[in-house]
């Protein structure tokens, strides 16, 4: 499903009193099936774009498409909860979210507000319980009584739980251990090429933009600063430099040894696969 | 965020916010104390400028003032009406039954409506102008004494101080969980109050989970900094009493003979 940004700017205004736009003039699109991910420092605004895509902030300028569904600054319930129920959104720290006696209930608790039935539900949750990884012996088990990691993958599975189209992760894998980060990034990949999910996804690891991201879009100060294709972004060192991102470990790798060398490879490497057979075809090693 | 007006701190370098805390406090107190005695109309009326004077001398916009009133307004106009068609006297312009509307009535009328909004403009000037720990350290120092009648002082004032630093985050985390539970579909504010109160469970019980959790990390965390109960302590923030405070106290006084001037 297509969304795209229409001259967008929003803030976190409440009553009378003015204040500045978070997010000025954005204009974006993205596309059917892609990865994006979302990159720049922090207080950027990531996580407020982010919002806007299931209306959890409005635009006070602009508009925001998801599918046929058009939110301005004014959003009907009825298109809010249309759009909920297409969009999965997992927040940084999703575990803050639970809150039910058992996992069972907690993972139930999505699907049950937008009207699925309860056998509907119980198939769901055993696919998503197989699919996160959660053992059937934890879903009558309390939330709050699961480790850390285990309790992130509960919060994702409950997202998962409403069968979204779309997928928005605001740093899914923050705080985890790199073996949990790993599994859960993978698992969530895998869905998006499963199911052709359009997944966003905000980052600090430019090593999960160059695994898994098809195209970036670059915030910085509440704007996009740029929208490309990831091997793009990563060739422009200049933008690169601008808004202090920092390269993949095998690009950052390929440069100390070009610098090294006193030569250059042909292509730029994102992953460690790629540079090991650069430095192979090149017979540097 | 932006919501909440009372118990909010604006940081700034007028008369008002270098005063003592302790001093702001009591006159505070004071000042809302003495509302009470105002029968005169040339009382409330110096009152009522004094109030002004002391709101336009933390140079705070006065719509910052007014956005403390709203809360409350429903309550105060409620009772400001109560006032006037309960009181008798004067000349009588409406009577039925027990309403009345009478030139006394009226007049207490507008008397129970100014000392509402003075009373709540007082205190915001003292919190608008006071940092929340100062106001922790001035409470410390009034309720000193007490630690004669074997009351908790330290502790007390310990709670205190924690409880407000973490009202922010309380209230960020509400619009945290708020927005989750949101994006899985949760429509608050809908349906019955059954349904309503139900509603409330999916973000009151994240809350208090992850505040236990905190509250159980910050006593591991003051246990391990070797905090101990019960101990005689010295403060890092010392409260320095000032001249200007010293003076203030005298406005004090004046403000006491002028009341009782007017009541003999
Ligand atoms: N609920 C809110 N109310 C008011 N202002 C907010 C709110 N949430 C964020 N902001 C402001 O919006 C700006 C952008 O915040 P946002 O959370 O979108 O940044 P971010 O790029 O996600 O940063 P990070 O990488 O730290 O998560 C910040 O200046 C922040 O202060
Ligand atoms: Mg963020």
């Amino acid at each position: 499903m297509n969304i795209t940004f229409n001259r967008v700017s929003a803030n976190y205004q409440l009553g009378p009193i003015k204040q500045e736009n978070i997010l000025r003039d954005l204009t974006a699109e993205v596309l059917p099936g892609s990865f994006t991910a979302v990159i720049g420092p922090t207080g950027a605004g990531k996580s407020s774009l982010l919002k806007l895509i299931n209306g959890l902030l409005l635009p006070s300028v602009g508009e925001v498409s998801v599918g046929e569904v058009v939110f301005t600054a004014k959003a009907s319930k009825e298109a809010l909860k249309q759009v909920r129920k297409r969009v999965g959104m997992a927040f940084q720290f999703p575990e803050h979210q639970l809150f039910a006696d058992t996992v069972y209930e907690d993972l139930a608790f999505g699907p049950r507000n937008f009207n699925m039935s309860e056998k509907e539900i119980e198939t769901t949750i055993k696919e998503v319980c197989q699919l996160t990884g959660i053992d059937r012996s934890l879903l009558e088990r309390s939330p709050f009584s699961l480790s850390g990691g285990q309790q992130r993958r509960v919060a994702i599975a409950g997202i998962l739980a409403t069968k979204p189209d779309i997928l928005v992760l605001d740093e899914p894998a923050a705080g985890l251990d790199p073996e949990a980060k790993k599994q859960i990034l993978d698992m969530l990949y895998d869905l998006h090429t499963a199911e052709k999910l359009t997944t966003l996804m905000v980052t600090h690891d430019m090593d999960d933009v160059a695994y898994y991201a098809d195209d970036a879009i670059v915030m910085a100060e509440g704007q996009i600063k740029a929208h490309q294709d990831v091997r793009t972004l990563f060739a422009n060192q200049d933008l690169l430099d601008q808004y202090q991102l920092d390269v993949p470990t095998a690009l950052s790798l390929q440069q100390q040894l070009e610098a090294a060398k006193g030569q250059r490879l042909k292509n730029r490497a994102l992953t460690l696969t790629e540079l090991a057979n650069g430095l192979i075809e090149e017979g540097w090693v | 965020m932006n919501r909440l007006i009372i118990g909010r701190y604006f940081p700034g370098n007028s008369l008002i916010h270098q005063l003592d805390p302790r001093f702001k406090l009591i006159f505070v107190l004071y000042f809302i104390g003495l509302l009470f005695f105002l029968d005169h109309f040339f009382l409330q009326v110096i009152f009522f400028i004094l109030t002004l004077v002391i709101m336009m001398m933390t140079r705070v916009s006065l719509s910052i003032y007014i956005r403390g009133v709203r809360p409350l307004i429903w309550l105060i106009l409620f009772a400001t009406v109560l006032r006037i068609i309960t009181t008798r006297g004067g000349v009588v312009y409406f009577d039925v039954g027990f309403l009345t509307v009478s030139h006394f009535g009226l007049l207490s009328g507008l008397y129970t409506f100014l000392r509402f909004i003075e009373m709540i403009f007082i205190s915001t000037v003292l919190t608008l102008t006071t940092k929340p720990i100062d106001l922790t350290d001035a409470i410390y120092f009034l309720l000193k004494p007490l630690r004669y009648l074997y009351v908790p002082v330290e502790e007390l004032s310990l709670m205190l101080s924690i409880a407000l630093r973490f009202i922010p985050n309380l209230l960020d985390e509400t619009e945290k969980v708020m927005n989750a539970q949101r994006a899985r579909g949760m429509v608050f504010g809908e349906g019955n109050l059954l349904e309503q109160m139900r509603a409330l469970t999916p973000l009151v019980l994240p809350l208090f989970a992850h505040s236990l959790k905190r509250a159980e990390d910050m006593a591991d965390v003051l246990e391990v900094k070797g905090y101990k109960s019960g101990e005689k302590r010295t403060h890092y923030r010392a409260l320095i009493w000032g001249f200007k405070d010293t003076l203030g106290v005298v406005l004090m006084l004046v403000l006491m003979l002028v009341v009782i001037s007017f009541n003999i």
